[in-house]
């Protein structure tokens, strides 16, 4: 299979580098009308009255919405939470304006809608919340403590969902273990945080449709969305999603921004524009977990059995994906890890902190940061060196399929990127420089992380499901157009569609078009989720190019008067062999299809576009007589080595080395794929270091700008070595597997490790993101988790 | 549009060229927000916070944005002076130069944020105040009837507080050449944090080159700036790394009592933990004649 | 020239090569108007904050955070966008072909700001000491600075 390879430039890259790409901020319909939430100060209260009389004297005011009244008018949000795990009877339901309790400090609770933003800014303030405070639950044990008031009426406990990930016999088998290790792993509160907020502007056009632009990763799921809240068939709604600033999970549909937007549109008839605020984005969660693990372990460092304890604060249940992902944090265990006796415990629990979106990692890398301290304290129990507690663990390649009860993971070798990451980071001077250098303030640490990263989700019940469709369409210029269900949110994933179908058809790249994020021009799709672009996505338009590319040889065959088997196709020109005296281009060869198909014997018949949904294999959505369920075909990994240098007057970090070595089976384009390795390896630091999302005790949020919400910049990531192993999958088409993900947990619990390692810390509790005030309490040798969390960042 | 007028309106952007223009906006207005930079204003303008909409830009007041030394010992930085200016001009004090390169926010925070802006801001978590206070800095303030100095030590009052009355203006700030050796260190948490301590260290030298007095002045660290006296001796000990001059240290910025401070960059106790080891880098610095 | 009464109302320009003269409050932040009044939509707005720098341009050759400047300052100043780099023939400019070659972005909103940070480094000293420097100012949430740091080290013996 011809992909082009990596010396592929991004499609359109031209007119990025040019400044000509237009995201959704950069429209303004004519006559448009702007909107504007108004936020609770409170984190939790209830509503007595929303007053909108002064807000509605404000010149410039066109409406003021509110609960009460937008109860009637718009459907609620519906949780896509599957019964079994929630516990509820039916589905979850959220209104998109609250109507009794106000559940998180910054909750919309009222709508302004003005001919100005300014206008509409000032109508905000003088909007009346009228609330009585309550006091604010803003954790877990708070949440579920007896008599907790319930944030849902279906859900009295403050439990959204819990579960049992089970393997074997862990009791028996943990019991019996000749070692016991236990600690515990925090990850403070954070998210995905794209540069580019989200927004949505909406309009109805003349034929009475609603039209959205929305900033979003799923413009068929918004829709659906949309419909059902509006009462409107889905045929009567289009969704275009402009060039995304940046997704990362962040943009997926289910909280009540978009829908509320629309409404105002229809309402007013007039079109109507909402972007949010950079305090308003970072109101969002995607991770707040807290682990206990025990892990029996024999002396020779093996371990035998895992014993996980594991809670989410999700914040206010909404009804995006993000709530999902401690059940994928729970599904992931035991990473790559050769433990067949092993039980998660699992809770997703609410409180009065913002909603969950997604993020990348999406919980996986929780499970990452998990495993490898369980790994890390059982070698400082041991005496082993912490790689070599890895090489007894990790599963081998003939190991290979393996199915545990929520996996089955592919293919892999994790020894060899072991081995490999090792060489890239130099990791035997490392250690040696360890062993001799004892001056100064700073302390050198090395930490090693594997993680295990399953893609491709394929959520039955839900809309987002692991099957994309493509329509790829020929035309006698030559040129192909490919009309693709995924969506790319920056990462170039249409550059590598567009290899493929151009090494189908034997076009160059430059003649393929690929359209994405039109719900009138692009077949049904997820979107981009769970880093199935090019997976899956790709293979369902390779596939549509191969009806067309077998029509195209039997075609230029008939035109050449040559036997098909002689027919080659590159660069747009077809050929007999290497005879370029009997060619055709490909232009005129579809034009002779689309004017002679059926007509002349042998030019084939008019197809000249071809449909096709692919799904992987290697999925189980319905539980087998074991109970196992199985809901992502593939399984990419990576392995990380992090050399910190922490200073143990000041607690500060700095990152001397970062080293990593992913494999994400076929690669279709390695410098689009390298580059999804480094944006993850920087969220990683980010996790480990600096991303934090802070609260006051009254549950009001304290990090809502860059300066207090801390993202690494250019001085705090080196250069990072990496390379690359291909393990193609055994269950897809083309062997490829999900990039995009892979790096987020690996390189945050390398440097965790690290971190640990130059305090001869290792098996102590871990807390992210490690501020200097946290490395300092580590130093002190704070063993008690409870204690660290205390510590204030 | 003929000569300069005052107004009385509510809103709008001036930028005087006179200082009595900029003085007679304030006087006469009402609620008015004073431009030095902008990097601070900006972003209140931009949130929800009852941030006058009355703009009076300094930036094109005569010698506001200037570097002067006028020969009697003294160094004149206009309050517009951007931390870029003091980065590459000559007669930038050795300390506010240091201080100027490291400024959070990249080349285009350096070319627009200000001293002056800075300083009136008087954010604890910032560069400016502590450096002041370490050189013994004069700002000159000017309201319509007349201009006073005020040490800098008087300046700062408190957390966002200083001495700055209604209808005042920073116009200048003057630093005394000193001789001696600086050194400055400065803690904040990665590329995109705030100052959580800042360290300015002075040595005054007798004739025959050894240290006759050695001070640190602590910012970031409390509410305002604090400066300890250090024996010489122990400042050459604790820069040496000697355990128990460190303590010394330590326990001479204890015995300052300063309001130790917390924010979101860092809480009062971590500051407290640490002040003694970011003051003995900056001995140290200047010992070397390192001073970055 | 900005008028001489002390109040500004009106602001005489050059943006990206085209001398304007726009009747605006001075005291309006200069992204606003780039992107809302002259319709220039490469300087992005991530923060308004002063934080991300998605919204650098260049005003007489410094760059600057334009949510953060009044536009009542660049009168008789000369601004640039990242539109406006390209040659008037349309060719790149070189720190733009460096970045498309380096695949130095991803979703792009952060581009103009590391594209116009480069070009002002460039221009001050063709053989920068410290690049990444000029560059702290400009977060990335995608690329993790790697392939920006490829192309701008390969920028200035590309500049000539």
């Amino acid at each position: 299979m011809d992909a082009g390879g990596g010396a592929v430039r991004r499609l359109d890259g031209d007119r990025y580098v040019r400044g000509r790409v237009r995201y959704l901020d950069d429209e303004q319909p004519e006559g448009c009308l702007h909107l504007v939430f108004v936020r609770s100060v409170h984190a939790h209260a209830s509503i007595r009255e929303v007053r909108a009389d002064a807000a509605l004297a404000e010149p410039g005011v066109r409406a003021v919405l509110s609960g009460v009244t937008a109860s009637g008018l718009v459907g609620d949000l519906v949780c896509l939470l599957p019964e079994d795990l929630t516990g509820a009877a039916g589905p979850l339901t959220l209104p998109c304006l609250p109507v009794q309790r106000i559940r998180y400090a910054g909750e919309p609770v009222a709508l302004v809608v003005a001919d100005t933003e300014e206008a509409a800014r000032r109508g905000a303030a003088l909007v009346v919340v009228d609330a009585e405070p309550l006091p604010p639950l803003l954790d877990v044990e708070a949440a579920t403590a007896p008599g907790a008031p319930a944030q849902h009426p279906a859900l009295p406990g403050n439990v959204v969902m819990s579960g049992v990930v089970s393997e074997g016999d862990e009791a028996t088998v943990l019991a019996a273990a000749p070692n016991v290790v236990e600690g515990e792993v925090a990850l403070g509160r954070g998210s995905a945080v794209p540069l580019e907020p989200r927004g949505c502007i909406a309009r109805v056009d003349d034929e009475g449709r609603l039209v959205v632009r929305a900033a979003t990763q799923q413009p068929h799921g918004l829709r659906a969305d949309l419909a059902r809240q509006l009462g409107l068939p889905e045929s009567d709604i289009r969704v275009v999603a402009p060039p995304l600033g940046g997704g990362f999970g962040f943009k997926f549909p289910g909280l009540p921004e978009e829908p509320l937007t629309c409404l105002m549109a229809l309402r007013l008839h007039r079109p109507v524009r909402w972007v949010e605020t950079r305090a308003e984005a970072l109101l969002i969660g995607a991770r707040d977990y807290r682990a206990r693990y025990r892990a029996g372990y024999d002396p020779t460092g093996r371990v035998l059995a895992l014993s996980v304890d594991l809670d989410a604060d999700i914040g206010a249940l909404c009804a995006t994906p993000g709530p999902v992902m401690p059940a994928v944090a729970a599904a992931t265990f035991p990473s790559g890890y050769d433990v067949t006796d092993l039980e998660v415990r699992w809770r997703a629990v609410m409180t009065n902190k913002g909603p969950w979106n997604g993020a990348r990692g999406f919980g996986k890398e929780a499970t990452c940061l998990v495993t490898e301290s369980v790994m890390d304290h059982v070698a400082a129990a041991t005496g082993l060196d912490p790689v070599e507690v890895r090489r007894r663990n990790l599963l081998r390649g003939e190991q290979l399929p393996r199915r545990t009860s929520t996996m089955t993971i592919d293919s892999g070798d994790y020894h060899r990127a072991l081995d490999m990451v090792l060489d890239l980071a130099h990791y035997d001077d490392l250690r040696a420089r360890q062993s001799s250098s004892t001056a100064g303030t700073e302390r050198l640490g090395i930490g090693v992380g594997f993680e295990l990263t399953p893609e491709g989700i394929d959520y039955a019940g839900s809309l987002s499901r692991g099957f994309e469709t493509a329509t790829v369409r020929l035309d006698t210029s030559g040129h192909a157009t490919v009309l693709t269900g995924v969506t790319s949110p920056g990462t170039g994933s249409e550059t590598a569609i567009a290899q493929l179908v151009a090494g189908a058809l034997g076009l160059p790249v430059s003649s393929v078009r690929v359209v994405q994020g039109d719900t009138d021009r692009t077949p049904f799709g997820s979107g981009s989720f769970s880093s199935r672009a090019v997976m899956t996505g790709g293979t369902a338009a390779w596939l549509a190019a191969r009806d067309l590319r077998a029509g195209l040889d039997r075609s230029a065959a008939a035109l050449l008067g040559a036997d098909v088997q002689t027919i080659r196709a590159a660069d747009g020109l077809f050929r007999v062999d290497d005879d370029s005296g009997r060619a055709i281009p490909v232009g005129p060869l579809i034009a002779g299809v689309r004017t002679l198909g059926d007509a002349l014997p042998g030019v084939e018949g008019l197809q000249l576009e071809s449909t096709r949904t692919y799904g992987p294999q290697n999925l189980q959505s319905i539980p087998d007589q074991d109970g196992r369920l199985q809901q992502y075909p593939t399984y990419s990994y990576s392995v990380h080595v992090a050399a910190v240098l922490v200073d143990v007057e000041t607690g500060s970090v700095r990152i001397e080395r970062l080293a990593a070595v992913h494999d994400c089976g076929t690669v279709i384009n390695q410098k689009l794929v390298d580059a999804q390795l480094h944006g993850a390896v920087a969220m990683g630091v980010g996790i480990a270091l600096y991303e934090e999302e802070g609260f006051d005790p009254d549950g009001t949020p304290t990090s809502s700008d860059f300066k207090r919400y801390l993202l690494p910049r250019h001085p705090d990531i080196p250069r990072i070595a990496s390379a690359h192993l291909v393990s193609p999958s055994p269950f897809t088409e083309l062997g490829t597997k999900g990039a995009g993900e892979g790096g987020v947990g690996g390189s945050a619990a390398a440097i965790a490790g690290a971190v640990r390692d130059a305090l001869g810390a290792a098996g102590h509790p871990t807390r992210t993101p490690l501020t200097p005030a946290r490395v300092l309490a580590v130093l002190d040798g704070v063993t008690d988790l409870s204690a660290l969390l205390e510590v204030a960042p | 549009m003929t000569a300069p007028t005052t107004t009385t309106e509510r809103t709008g952007y001036f930028a005087p060229t006179t200082r009595r223009a900029a003085l007679d906006l304030l006087a006469d207005g009402g609620p008015t927000t004073v431009i030095g930079g902008g990097t601070l204003v900006y972003p209140r303008l931009a949130r929800d916070v009852p941030t006058p909409r009355r703009l009076v830009d300094l930036a094109r007041l005569p010698g506001i944005d200037r570097i002067t030394t006028e020969g009697h010992g003294v160094t004149t930085l206009g309050a517009a002076v951007t931390y870029g200016a003091l980065a590459r001009s000559p007669q930038t004090p050795m300390l506010l130069r240091i201080l100027a390169a490291g400024i959070t926010g990249g080349p285009q925070i350096r070319n627009q944020g200000t001293v002056g802006g800075s300083a009136c801001y008087a954010n604890p978590s910032s560069d400016v105040p502590g450096a002041l206070v370490a050189l013994d800095a004069d700002l000159v303030l000017a309201d319509a009837s007349r201009e006073r100095r005020l040490a800098a030590r008087e300046f700062f009052r408190g957390p966002f507080a200083t001495a700055l009355k209604k209808g005042e203006l920073l116009v200048a700030v003057e630093v005394p050449d000193i001789s001696g050796s600086w050194g400055y260190a400065k803690l904040k948490h990665g590329g995109s944090g705030w100052p959580v301590a800042t360290a300015s260290a002075f040595l005054a030298h007798t004739g025959n080159g050894s240290i006759s007095a050695v001070s640190v002045s602590l910012g970031a660290v409390a509410a305002v700036p604090v400066t300890v006296d250090v024996p010489p001796d122990l400042a050459v000990r604790a820069a040496d790394a000697d355990p128990s001059a460190r303590t010394g240290l330590r326990d001479l910025v204890e015995a300052a009592d300063p309001d130790w401070w917390t924010d979101e960059q860092a809480d009062a106790t971590y500051r407290r933990r640490v002040a003694g080891a970011v003051a003995a880098r900056a001995l140290s610095r200047a010992l070397n004649g390192d001073p970055a | 020239m900005s008028t001489t009464t002390d109040a500004i109302t009106s602001v005489t320009t050059t943006v990206d090569g085209v001398q304007l003269t726009l009747a605006v409050d001075g005291g309006r932040a200069l992204v606003d108007v780039l992107r809302q009044d002259l319709s220039l939509y490469s300087t992005h707005l991530g923060c308004r904050n002063g934080d991300c720098g998605a919204c650098t341009v260049l005003v007489d050759g410094t760059p600057l955070k334009s949510c953060l400047v009044p536009v009542g300052r660049i009168g008789g100043r000369v601004v640039e966008t990242l539109e406006g780099l390209e040659g008037d023939d349309g060719a790149l400019h070189p720190v733009q072909e460096e970045f498309l070659d380096a695949g130095a972005f991803q979703c792009g909103f952060c581009l103009a700001g590391h594209v116009l940070c480069t070009v002002a480094a460039l221009r001050r000293d063709p053989v920068p000491a410290d690049l990444s420097a000029e560059l702290d100012g400009n977060l990335c949430r995608c690329t993790g600075y790697q392939q920006i740091a490829t192309a701008v080290h390969a920028a200035p013996s590309a500049h000539r």
